[in-house]
């Protein structure tokens, strides 16, 4: 079995761990928080996350052939390694049934009504745990196909919109301002901790690691501009309104596009493109969470905990996806503040652990502690105390000038 | 490893295999009925939705060749959906919207409450949002049911009044994304197109009436037909419609919102006002733009266009550069009338912002915009608009001067 990825596949992938949640059901999220500025805001988020990535890929490049479990035990030791792998194993499983509920979502909201949902669960899954069973390296060699068809969706989705586009309803820039879009860009994290925490895993597989950082930056500039015109497209079309009503928003996007009359609905054909970049960010995750699972328990035969987990991941798809709306609810709120924890804390703590690696295990303890508790407070505080204010819904405004006018009678 | 990865991919496959068979979503073609236009209206004594779809029948064989090749059927509900699965008892096919090209709501409905009708068509899977939507004079059944122009499906041939809607200058293309948008946004208020149906002489339509092309096969025959048109606009102030707009009205609107392209100018001929001249407009640029002061915000609404001279009733003797100078003069003072027209019409009389000028001050100050947000249906009938328009006309089609009569009766006689 070849167990290596090329640069380009590694290239490739990382824009496909991005697109498919961002573009459908992440814009609309984020739209019903600030409006207009959903594209302000993600594009600040994709900046941030090209920072998180690259350090990610920094960190795994001090150990080139070990991955973040591996590491990590050499930084910690084995105790802590071992609740690392099983808070990442609890964390990649959640990350795949927000992923696969994409699909399923997408599918039975607008293709197979009638469908049992559980059926379509266990259906994505399945086909999940096959491409696993063939190997990861295989998941990823699909990234350029993934690449391509995303290439071609959008191409389909600009060219049957572009008549539409109102640039008005894109003004103005940053209407709820800059330090609104920089703390809302937290919503866009649920994707790009799919792409920056997956680095840990795979960086060992590369079969070249030469200028890798810039490898990752130049893929995660690809992701961004890929995505990011569709929250622009979809604010100019439909307006921020008419996104914030829907869950899947692209799909509502693609299905009023048109190209001449002779094209009139096309969805289908764009959604069978919309697929493959999806299958690859739902098998990464399913791939980190049952490696992590390996690393905990110590079983070394893959496919005896990738069966059981396709049984667990299927059942856990069907229940966190089911109600819709409530998914939509859990995506926004712990789901956003969980991923930009992990995905930013995670690579400074094993930077901060990598540069006192030659101190005692006392002082690492008290970085691990006191690390996780900022971490922790950060979370509860942003959880539950955060202000309401700075949501687009909100009533109370920083002070503005008033004018001064008079009613002609 | 080989063992149980065979084993795995016989269970997937037999398992997809399994699942395949009988999909729950299967529908053959040959069961659906196909909506190709929609009809809503409510009856003001049950209050009850009444639903009517144009369906096609999509003709199979020479056996069908000389049927309809429509059926409409109607049916009512206390809501949408209700009414919709109520068609179940009378139609023989499962019908399908996702063809669905004309939305039309009846008058009284739109007059009532719009929301039961918005709501039904951007909740449903099927129905795509660029369908075209009219507000009807009078109920919207009766334009289901009315043969209308050169296609074999009725509700296509509003489709295509809609596309060239713009040449006619006098009604509006609005779909439903427009409408839907509008209906969410905090400031901007409805404009829908309107459809009336009206009688209009016209020859050699054949016995049958089916609106095929054999009007040479009885050029005697004259019949009395109505002609669904689509002409003006119905204002709506919230979820509810206010009053229409007369085509002249709808043309103004049509020109503040630079939906002219293609369409005409009719205006007095320079030297012999009570003859007529046609301007054709080619490109239109349009240019509103809010100013914000220390008093309250006014407008300056700024049109320039281009056209050319396609018709003239009157001979004149004037020079092409002085005749087109005047043909400028009269079509500019007809676009501000026609504009002013609207302006005040929708502002005194219907106080609803249905041109989105909130929206363009949102656009230009934001934080202004927050303040008079809440005050903005009172603000608005009292906006000042300064209105200026600018016409050149490039040429005279294909003449290179006025028509000149060279009869001297005709000398005599103007």
């Amino acid at each position: 079995m070849i167990n290596r990825i090329s640069r380009t596949q590694y290239y490739l992938m990382i824009p496909n761990l991005l697109y498919g949640k961002a573009i459908g059901i992440t814009a609309g999220v984020i739209t019903r928080i600030i409006g207009a500025d959903v594209w302000s805001c993600m594009l600040i988020g994709f900046i941030i996350g090209t920072a998180a990535i690259a350090l990610m890929t920094y960190v795994s490049s001090k150990f080139p052939t070990l991955n973040i479990l591996d590491y990590s035990e050499l930084l910690v030791g084995k105790w802590i390694t071992k609740v690392l792998a099983l808070v990442l194993c609890i964390f990649f499983a959640y990350a795949y049934t927000t992923s696969a509920n994409v699909i399923t979502l997408h599918i039975q909201e607008y293709f197979l009504r009638e469908t049992p949902f559980w059926l379509i669960s266990f259906a994505y899954t399945l086909l999940c745990m096959y491409g696993l069973l063939l190997g990861i390296e295989v998941c990823v060699r699909f990234s350029l196909f993934g690449f391509l068809s995303s290439l071609l969706l959008n191409f389909l989705m600009l060219a049957g919109t572009f008549g539409d586009f109102d640039y008005k309803r894109l003004l103005p820039i940053m209407q709820t301002g800059v330090v609104n879009n920089i703390i809302n860009s937290v919503y866009l994290f649920p994707d790009i901790a799919m792409a920056v925490l997956p680095i840990g895993f795979l960086y060992p597989l590369l079969n070249n690691k030469q200028k890798s950082i810039r490898l990752s930056i130049g893929a995660m500039v690809i992701g961004t501009l890929l995505i990011i015109v569709w929250p622009i497209f979809e604010v100019a079309v439909m307006s921020p309104e008419t996104m914030q009503q829907y869950t899947v928003v692209c799909m509502q996007q693609i299905r009023n596009a048109q190209i001449t009359k002779y094209m009139p609905r096309f969805e289908l054909i764009m959604v069978t493109f919309f697929v493959f970049g999806v299958f690859i960010q739902a098998a990464i995750m399913f791939y980190c969470s049952v490696y992590s699972f390996k690393k905990l328990s110590g079983i070394k035969k893959d496919w005896q905990i990738i069966i059981p987990f396709t049984a667990i991941l299927s059942y856990w798809t069907y229940v966190n996806g089911i109600d819709h709306n409530k998914y939509i609810i859990s995506l926004a709120d712990p789901w956003s503040q969980i991923c930009a924890a992990f995905c930013l804390g995670l690579p400074l703590l094993l930077l901060m652990l990598y540069k006192i690696r030659n101190c005692n295990q006392v002082t690492k303890f008290t970085a691990v502690g006191l690390f996780t508790l900022i971490i922790g407070l950060t979370l509860t505080y942003y959880t539950y105390f955060k202000d309401e204010s700075l949501s687009v819904n909100s009533n109370c405004h920083d002070s503005m000038p008033q004018i001064n006018y008079t009613l002609k009678p | 490893m080989r063992v149980p990865k065979v084993t795995a991919i016989t269970l997937l496959l037999t398992f997809l295999i399994f699942s395949s068979c009988g999909c729950w979503d299967l529908r053959e073609i040959n069961d659906i009925g196909f909506v190709i236009g929609v009809g809503f209206d409510k009856d003001v004594n049950s209050d009850k939705y009444i639903v009517t779809a144009q369906i096609s029948k999509g003709r199979s064989g020479q056996q069908e060749k000389d049927s309809e090749s429509i059926l409409v059927l109607s049916s009512e509900g206390t809501t949408i959906f209700e009414a919709i699965r109520n068609m179940a008892k009378i139609s023989s096919k499962r019908i399908m919207w996702a063809h669905n090209e004309v939305i039309i709501i009846g008058e009284s409905l739109a007059r009532d409450d719009i929301t039961g009708v918005l709501d039904f068509l951007t909740h449903n899977m099927e129905l795509r949002m660029r369908a075209w939507i009219a507000v009807s004079k009078g109920d919207a059944k009766q334009y289901l049911v009315q043969k209308a122009g050169m296609e074999g499906i009725p509700a296509m041939s509003i489709n295509n009044l809609f596309r060239y809607s713009k040449i006619n200058g006098q009604a509006l293309p609005t779909n439903l994304i427009k409408i839907y948008a509008d209906y969410l946004n905090s400031s901007n208020q409805l404009l829908i197109a309107g459809l009336i149906l009206e009688n209009n002489n016209h020859t050699g339509d054949n016995k049958n009436n089916t609106g095929d092309n054999t009007s040479n096969k009885n050029p005697e025959l004259q019949t009395n037909t109505n002609q669904i048109q689509l002409l003006g606009a119905a204002v709506f102030k919230g979820r509810r419609m206010v009053g229409w707009l007369s085509p002249g009205e709808t043309n103004g609107v049509a020109w503040m919102q630079n939906q002219v392209d293609d369409s005409i100018v009719v205006i007095p001929q320079p030297q012999t006002v009570s003859k007529k001249m046609t301007v054709e407009i080619k490109e239109t640029k349009v240019d509103i733009s809010p100013v914000i002061s220390t008093g309250y915000p006014s407008f300056t609404l700024t049109v320039s266009a281009k056209g050319n001279i396609v018709e003239e009733d009157a001979p004149s003797d004037m020079d092409i550069e002085q005749y087109k100078q005047a043909a400028e003069k009269a079509a500019e003072a007809l676009i501000k009338e026609n504009i002013e027209l609207a302006l005040n019409k929708i502002q005194q009389e219907y106080r609803s912002d249905v041109l989105g000028f909130g929206n363009l001050i949102k656009i230009a100050n934001f934080n202004n915009w927050k303040d008079i947000e809440n005050d903005w249906e009172d603000i608005f009938p009292v906006v000042p608009v300064e209105v200026s328009v600018q016409v050149d006309i490039l040429s005279s089609t294909l003449y290179h001067q006025p028509l000149k009569s060279p009869k001297k009766a005709d000398a005599k006689n103007d």
